[in-house]
């Protein structure tokens, strides 16, 4: 369906190569290119770029090259409303990201108002959840990845736990927290302990794992960012804990290990794609990333490419009179990069997930 | 007279000076344009690849003194005991340039490390965290020199930075420098205002622009075909492509720091430089129109009020009008020309006043010959009435002398029979008085028949003599209707020539001349015989008269035949003395004869040329030589144009 898709945007592409000088379709990208969830943001516009690319050299959308704006939030809230209301006026109709629950959260107020379509690689609170708004969201619920890390515990045999979140995506972690909770103690897992921290503010998190420490439990779940999750992680290592830890998707990328050093190998997190895919798409998509940005593509790359794939489908075979949103959603389904993209009417999907495991600084299969 | 579609001088001054600067106009422009414009464009080419150069290795100096500082503090760590060490890793920070310091073993733990950035975690969090998979570390190790780092996290900061990370025998300095630092270095190095830069690391981060006010880290130029170009090596492109426009677009590759500066200027109207020259062209040629639209109505106005007085002064000079003095205007050739205007119109009418005078004396004159000219003319009208007088009598009298010899003619003919058939009579009335005096008883049968036999013969030549005249004087009868008549009527021509021959033949019976005749048969006009005869009987008696000297016998040939379908000729023609070009150029004019004093009246050949053409629609044409006699052809149609009735 993608080749299909391709092909027709080429032939398009050739149709209207006589009237090449159009305006451009301007699109924008959201992400926190600065601060600690750089990261993040990074590998969400590469993998951006690199869909928007491919279609620009195909001769654009009918005949339209396309223009990406990168907003940069910082993973700052109060940055979200301003940065989108400077896109008032440049007839953007459609934003990729942001990528985080609680930016979305503080995006989409704003987004519904002025009308632009958020399409959110990564966002997965359930508070998004069933509702009728101007959100498009390509991550799975956090209901759904709760629920696989407490079945992985259950299934290592893992019966207690002890988990540390980070209040400061508390849209997210919150939601996450109870899915995890609930399919845990329903099948008779024990938690005892759950930390707070904040990683504004500057701290060494020793309080909070001196509290795990002394709760016993067998296992630490941190649910923070690659960051926050490598720093805690490094200090527990310091205090001779050797404690096994898992890790939430949303500390799943490089900097994780380039900022944990070998006090994170081991640590098992959940990458909500298959880096181990031998499509022939993915494997194109993985050459031209790491050609082009020098790196291997994170899940937010390949999510954002995702996302990006779905919002020129959606431009190439939007009808006169749909708004950005319903075109996504009446064109559904979606040939993803390595799954079909299937929208519910409200705008949420599924994506599958598996778990990896940090060994000699890289993220191998978690056996 | 002033010509429509002329214009005002003021009016022309304004045109010749616009059309001036038009064409100054586009001469500046067309100079901007092929030739200020390319050497331009040539020098932005340049200087943005110089730019790129020059940012590359100011960059490098300046970020050479941390470098440098990391170096040393390396060197020094294997020296120093650990608080001297906390003293010079403290006072190494700084919130504006070095951020933090970290020590790290050779085992990526860390050591020792320092931090003075807004927002940094106490940097004592950091000690013996593992940094073994961190990338800065790993390259420094690996390649034993300073490594300059990509866009990069900081593990104690929590945010996006630049570091440099120096490897020494047993320990490796990162030190973290901050975006401030970068951007205020790149504002010192930068050269112009409108030059953009950008630096990027080694996969294509933005480490600093000039574009999004200094934003630093944000966006990433991979998807930029001249950007991957620069990654792999310099590169100067000019009038690249982005973002609708054009660029010249250079870049350098710095070694010692793993970035790449690309410097780009816009091409073109875009371009501030060329922008401002073509603004201030523009103002320029702008301003000097309006200068000249509007300024050059004021300035020509002393000039073109000189013009329209002069003008008027002309004018004035021209109406005659009192001239008034002229005053003194500012150009020397107008008050020349007015001089000389004033000097002219005296000259003019001193001329004018002689040529009024030579004018009066001349109409004089021409009255004055008016006059003689009138008295002449009636003179001559005069005369000439009195010669178409004398031609009336004569043509009166030439008619008369014709009708006069036709009568000779016609008693001469009647002569012979008349007398014939009386001597006839005569004789039988003699015979008759002998018969008589026979006496009855005499008579015998011989007498009788003598005598009746005589009678017989008497009456027989009587009657063949009376009939040969009464023939004759019908035929005269015919001739002179005919030739006192102009009546019109349908004749056979062979006919008409036969009785008009026989009409003549006293005229031919005189002379030793004889007639050749030959007459086609069945030639009909409808015409006027009498005019025709007259023509004939004149053509033959002037053969008679002037073609043979006086008993020099000779023939005269007369033919007719049919010309064409609708025309007779007639031929005289005799072998005679035949006449002179000359002669023959003037023998149809009136009164022309050869024969002056000898009887001749010079109309003869005139009324036979006149009555050809006006009254039988025809011609005369003649040929002659002296000596080789002379042919006359009439030529006229079968039917003779109608002739109005005149009497």
């Amino acid at each position: 369906m993608k080749g299909r898709f391709l092909l027709s945007v080429f032939l398009t592409g050739l149709l209207v190569l006589s009237c090449r000088n159009r305006e451009p379709l301007v699109i924008a990208y959201m992400g926190s290119m600065t601060g600690p969830n750089a990261d993040l943001g990074d590998a969400g516009r590469n993998g951006v770029l690199l869909g928007v690319d491919s279609i620009n050299s195909l001769g654009g959308i009918h005949g339209r090259p396309l223009e990406v704006l990168i907003l940069d939030n910082a993973m700052d809230e109060n940055l979200v409303p301003p940065l989108l209301h400077s896109l008032s006026g440049r007839g953007v109709e459609v934003l990729i990201g942001p990528q985080t629950s609680v930016m979305t959260r503080a995006a989409l107020p704003v987004a519904d108002k002025l009308g632009i379509c958020l399409v959110s690689p990564s966002a997965t609170s359930n508070e998004f959840l069933g509702r009728d708004d101007n959100l498009i969201r390509l991550s799975s619920s956090t209901t759904d990845f709760g629920a696989l890390y407490s079945a992985l515990l259950l299934e290592k045999g893992h019966m207690n736990c002890g988990l540390i979140l980070d209040l400061k995506n508390g849209a997210y972690t919150e939601s996450w927290l109870k899915a995890f909770v609930s399919h845990y103690v329903n099948r008779g897992g024990k938690i005892l302990n759950v930390q707070f921290i904040d990683s504004s503010r500057k701290s060494d998190f020793r309080d909070e794992l001196n509290l795990f420490l002394e709760s016993g439990a067998g296992v630490l779940v941190v649910n923070a960012s690659s960051m926050d999750s490598a720093a805690l992680i490094q200090e527990l290592r310091k205090m001779g804990s050797s404690v096994p830890v898992f890790v939430s998707e949303w500390a799943g990328t490089d900097h994780f290990i380039k900022l944990g050093g070998r006090a994170v190998e081991g640590v098992v997190v959940l990458q909500p794609f298959d880096p181990y895919d031998e499509s022939e798409e993915f494997v194109q998509f993985y050459r031209n990333f790491t050609e082009r940005y020098n790196e291997e593509p994170s899940y937010v790359a390949i999510a954002a490419y995702d996302a990006t794939l779905v919002v020129l489908q959606a431009l190439f075979n939007r009808k006169a009179g749909e708004s950005m949103k319903e075109a996504i959603l009446n064109n559904s389904p979606y040939e993803g990069l390595q799954q079909e993209i299937i929208f519910n009417k409200f705008g949420d999907t599924r994506r599958l997930a598996l778990f990896q495991e940090v060994r000699e600084g890289q993220f191998r299969k978690f056996e | 007279m002033i010509k429509r579609g002329s214009i005002h001088f003021r009016t022309y001054l304004i045109l010749l000076f616009f059309l001036i600067y038009l064409i100054s106009m586009v001469l500046i422009a067309s100079y901007f344009i092929f030739y200020r414009l390319p050497r331009l464009e040539e020098q932005n080419i340049r200087s943005v690849s110089d730019a790129s150069r020059e940012l590359a290795v100011r960059f490098e100096q300046m970020l050479s003194s941390i470098q440098e500082q990391t170096r040393l503090f390396v060197l020094s760590s294997e020296y120093l005991d650990p608080g001297d060490m906390e003293n010079l890793i403290e006072s190494m920070t700084d919130p504006l340039g070095i951020q933090s310091v970290l020590l790290v073993d050779e085992g990526g733990i860390v050591t020792a490390a320092a931090a003075a950035g807004r927002g940094y975690q106490k940097s004592s969090l950091i000690l013996g965290n593992d940094l073994f998979y961190n990338p800065l570390f790993m390259e420094a190790v690996k390649r034993e020199r300073p490594v300059w780092s990509d866009k990069y996290l900081s593990p104690l900061g929590g945010d996006t930075a630049i570091a440099v990370a120096v490897s020494g025998e047993e320990y490796t300095a990162i030190a973290e420098v901050s975006w401030e630092y970068i951007i205020s270095t790149l504002k010192l190095a930068r050269a112009e205002d409108y030059l953009s830069v950008w630096i990027l690391d080694g996969r294509g981060n933005v480490v600093a622009d000039t574009e999004g006010v200094y934003a630093t880290g944000v966006d990433n130029l991979m998807n930029l075909d001249f950007v991957r170009k620069a990654l792999q090596g310099d590169i100067l492109i000019p009038e690249q492509d982005f973002m609708r426009k054009k660029f010249n677009v250079s870049s350098s590759y710095s070694e010692y720091l793993g970035w790449v500066f690309i410097t780009r200027i816009p091409v073109g109207k875009d371009n501030p430089d060329i922008n401002s020259r073509f603004t201030d062209l523009l103002f320029l040629l702008l301003g000097q129109a309006f200068l000249i639209l509007f300024l050059t109505p004021l300035l020509a106005r002393p000039i073109s009020f000189s013009m329209s007085s002069l003008a008027a002064y002309a004018a004035r000079i021209a109406d005659h009008s009192t001239e008034g003095p002229w005053k003194s205007h500012l150009v020397w050739e107008i008050n020349g020309l007015a001089e000389n205007l004033r000097f002219m119109a005296g000259e003019v009418q001193q001329r004018e006043a002689s040529l009024r005078d030579l004018n009066q004396d001349l109409e004089d004159r021409v009255k004055e010959r008016t006059e003689e000219l009138g008295q002449a003319n009636s003179d001559l009208r005069q005369s000439l009435d009195y010669l178409n007088r004398m031609k009336d009598e004569l043509v009166e009298a030439e008619k008369l002398s014709a009708l006069g010899s036709l009568v000779a003619g016609i008693s001469h003919e009647l002569n012979t029979p008349m007398g014939n058939a009386l001597m006839a009579v005569s004789a039988m009335m003699d015979r008759h008085r002998e018969f008589l005096k026979i006496p009855v008883e005499d008579l015998n049968r011989q007498d009788l028949a003598d005598y009746l036999e005589q009678v017989g013969t008497g009456l027989s030549i009587s009657h063949r003599n009376l009939e040969k005249s009464s023939e004759l004087v019908s035929s005269f009868k015919q001739v002179a209707v005919d030739q006192t008549s102009s009546k019109r009527r349908v004749f056979s021509l062979d006919q008409m020539l036969t009785d008009l021959l026989l009409a003549l033949q006293p005229l031919l019976k005189a002379s030793p001349v004889r007639i050749v005749r030959e007459f086609q048969k069945g030639v009909t006009l409808d015409s006027y015989p009498g005019i025709l005869g007259q023509i004939i009987t004149n053509l033959v008696t002037n053969a008679l008269i002037h073609g043979y000297e006086e008993s020099t016998p000779g023939e005269i040939y007369l033919t007719s035949s049919l010309e064409g379908d609708d025309r007779a000729v007639v031929t005289v023609r005799d072998l005679g003395k035949g006449m002179s070009e000359e002669t023959m150029c003037r023998i149809f004019d009136p009164f022309f004869t050869t024969r002056h004093g000898e009887g001749g009246s010079g109309l003869g050949l005139s009324i036979a040329f006149n009555g050809a053409r006006k009254v039988l629609g025809g011609t005369i044409e003649v040929e002659s030589a002296p000596g080789e006699g002379t042919l006359f052809k009439v030529i006229i149609p079968l039917k003779a144009p109608l002739l109005e009735v005149r009497e």
